[in-house]
């Protein structure tokens, strides 16, 4: 009971100080220009740890041994969100002041609740399921050291175990930080890669929530198409079950807000869109070809003419393989083909 | 006033897109699978020409144990909503347009996975929502819209409850030698057992012992993550081995004329196998082999490790 009691605690930490440590670099003076709304704010907090994959990518695809890479980033990371842990207080509390509905509190009780679950879960599974097999083992051989997948090849020796999956290293890459972290503290079931399934489901469910409550000003209007999302077996199982879904249906969905939102931004649209594509991209190849469609009919539909067009829509296309797409383009260069080749 | 009278021009009452869901929804049961053609198709509702084309090219809509019956409402909507002159998709009509042409491309490379169809689940949702309150504001109607919510998720519950039932009543924990056997266990023994349950027989198997030879894992990589042996991903539906040379076929089953090297038993030094009740009963022509040259070691839930007479090698190299 008490190892469950401090892994528990030692999750709550680790993701709240991935959350605290990007709150804080939202009060960054270009920052704070587009994290104005709560939904907009809480997708850059959300996005943080996808950046933070490919950040680390680019790191051992340098060649950087694996520990310095993951101590420095875990320094950073746990520093500046400690450092940044009364700032981030203080905007919780800010939010919570403003509720005054008790769907609303009964409504993150709820999400509250389902986080603490599935933290649990998280420390009582074992690994089981396929593909969160595969990405376990992905994500033990960056924590080892071994970044032989990262430079192309995906058949490991030592233990006959083959890759088979299509996807960038963005969800593999991402539970390496955080179970590197706890392997320092001798939990090595592959516990913080299992939970950021409910977390990111979490996410989605409460930014889905802010966007309907901006959307009809009701918090119980709000709440009922969540009711209506989760009411299905499918959408249930790939919210507890642990796998990809939760954080790549959250990247995608986040291209759409950005797209819907493309007036608010303003001049810095076609930064924020090539960030946020580049990101969804880094998480699953799905994701590339959503992408593709939805930036493709950004750029028909977009009121620019001529060089400026091209102009604009090419810095985004420079972030999309810059954070994110590159993972594709080697593949596709001098790995094994992606989709096009012969695994 | 005919029909022609309350679509053009004036708001849709809101039964008529819930009676068209609910007349699509009624084709679902209709076409639902009569039987197994393929297996793994079976297994995913797209066996046969309708369930192929409900549960899979057009699962969105139909793939309703899944997903729930809010999406059927949307293609009735997106319609009503397309013939009308202040429709609520006139700011993001190129989104519109996205959204279709991402399902297409879902329908026609991903359709298998019901997985790929929750990705457009909330905005669906969302646009059905947004049409019904929007439809209907007034006091009354309001009751209406709640009502309608109510349907829908006592629908989706109505399925989600159905297989909790089924999952909780059966139960096969075996012996270790025995053959799989239903288990009656108290509710919340089952689920925490459940939970936690993993093949801690095999896994010492491996672990504890100093065994000689590599595990021919058919479909099962979280061996890799519980044990040190060496193992070799292998696809019993096409013979497919993963190893260092890339694919290659191994057993001689699901024979194929493609291009693919073929490797041996000996050359990957494969003395086991690593298998589940349920993938051996996806897979015949493997099952046949397994019953033709192993031998039953351990049992223990789903999963079922095999030795390889070694009677076999001795008929290969002969």
């Amino acid at each position: 009971m008490i190892n469950i009691i401090v892994g528990i605690s030692l999750l709550l930490t680790l993701w709240l100080t991935l959350f605290s440590s990007a709150n804080l670099l939202c009060s960054n003076m270009v920052l704070r220009k587009i994290t104005t709304r709560h939904v907009d704010r809480w997708i850059f907090i959300a996005a943080f740890p996808v950046f933070l994959s490919v950040v680390i990518y680019y790191l051992l695809l340098f060649n950087l041994p694996a520990n310095f890479v993951f101590g420095v980033m875990a320094l950073l990371v746990i520093g500046t969100g400690i450092f940044g842990l009364p700032v981030f207080s203080r905007y919780i509390y800010s939010s919570f002041r403003h509720i005054n509905s008790r769907v609303e509190y009964a409504f993150i009780a709820a999400l509250s609740f389902f986080i603490l679950i599935s933290f649990f879960l998280s420390l009582i599974m074992p690994v089981y399921s396929n593909d969160l097999a595969e990405y376990v083992m992905l994500s033990r051989y960056f924590i080892d050291g071994n970044t032989q997948f990262i430079d192309g090849e995906r058949f490991f020796e030592n233990t006959g175990f083959y890759y088979i999956g299509l996807h960038a290293p963005g969800f593999p890459l991402l539970g390496a930080f955080g179970d590197w972290v706890f392997s320092l503290h001798n939990y090595g079931n592959a516990v913080f890669i299992k939970s950021i399934t409910g977390v990111y489901a979490a996410l989605l469910l409460f930014v889905s929530y802010l966007y309907f409550k901006k959307v009809w000003n009701r918090p119980i209007v709000a709440v009922m198409p969540i009711f209506l999302f989760i009411s299905s077996y499918g959408v249930i199982i790939s919210m507890v079950k642990f796998h990809i879904d939760t954080i790549r249906i959250f990247t995608i969905l986040a291209v759409v807000y950005v797209i819907l939102n493309k007036n608010r931004f303003s001049s810095l649209y076609y930064t924020i869109l090539g960030v946020v594509c580049g990101l969804a991209c880094f998480i699953h190849s799905l994701n590339v070809f959503f992408v593709f469609i939805l930036v493709f009919i950004d750029f028909i539909n977009s009121d620019l003419r001529g060089y400026n067009k091209f102009l604009k829509y090419f810095i985004s296309a420079l972030y999309i393989i810059g954070l994110g797409g590159i993972y594709y383009l080697l593949e596709l260069t001098f790995g094994s083909g992606w989709v096009l080749g012969e695994l | 006033m005919g029909l022609r009278g309350i679509v053009i021009g004036r708001s849709i009452p809101w039964w008529m897109p819930g009676l068209v869901a609910m007349a699509l929804s009624a084709l679902w049961f209709i076409f639902y699978s009569t039987g197994p053609i393929d297996s793994v198709a079976s297994y995913r509702g797209i066996d046969g020409t309708p369930q192929k084309w409900f549960n899979g090219h057009l699962g969105l809509f139909f793939k309703i144990d899944m997903l729930g019956a809010v999406h059927l409402f949307l293609l009735p909507v997106f319609i009503w909503e397309s013939l009308k002159k202040k429709s609520f998709f006139k700011n993001s009509v190129h989104l519109v347009w996205g959204f279709w042409i991402s399902f297409i491309l879902v329908s026609a490379l991903a359709y298998f996975n019901y997985r790929y169809w929750i990705t457009f689940s909330l905005p669906v949702v969302a646009i059905v929502f947004k049409y019904l309150y929007e439809n209907l504001r007034s006091k009354s109607d309001k009751v209406l819209i709640w009502a309608i919510a109510l349907l829908l998720c006592v629908q989706g519950f109505n399925i989600f409850a159905k297989r909790i039932y089924n999952k909780l009543n059966t139960n096969s924990i075996t012996s270790e030698t025995g053959l799989p056997q239903k288990v009656d266990k108290p509710v919340g023994a089952s689920i925490l057992a459940r939970l936690t349950f993993k093949p801690n027989l095999v896994f010492d198997f491996f672990n504890k012992n100093q065994v000689e030879g590599a595990v021919l894992l058919n479909g099962l990589p979280m061996f890799y993550t519980h044990c040190r042996q060496k193992a070799f991903m292998y696809f019993a539906e096409r013979d497919i081995v993963y190893s260092s040379i890339g694919k290659s076929h191994l057993l001689d089953i699901n024979t194929s004329s493609d291009a693919l090297p073929r490797l041996s038993l000996q050359d990957l030094n494969i003395q086991y196998v690593l298998s589940s009740s349920s993938h051996n009963q996806m897979f015949k022509d493997f099952k046949k082999w397994i019953d033709e040259n192993c031998v039953l070691l351990i049992q223990e839930g789903d999963i079922i490790l095999y030795r390889i007479e070694h009677s076999h090698e001795t008929r290969k190299s002969t």
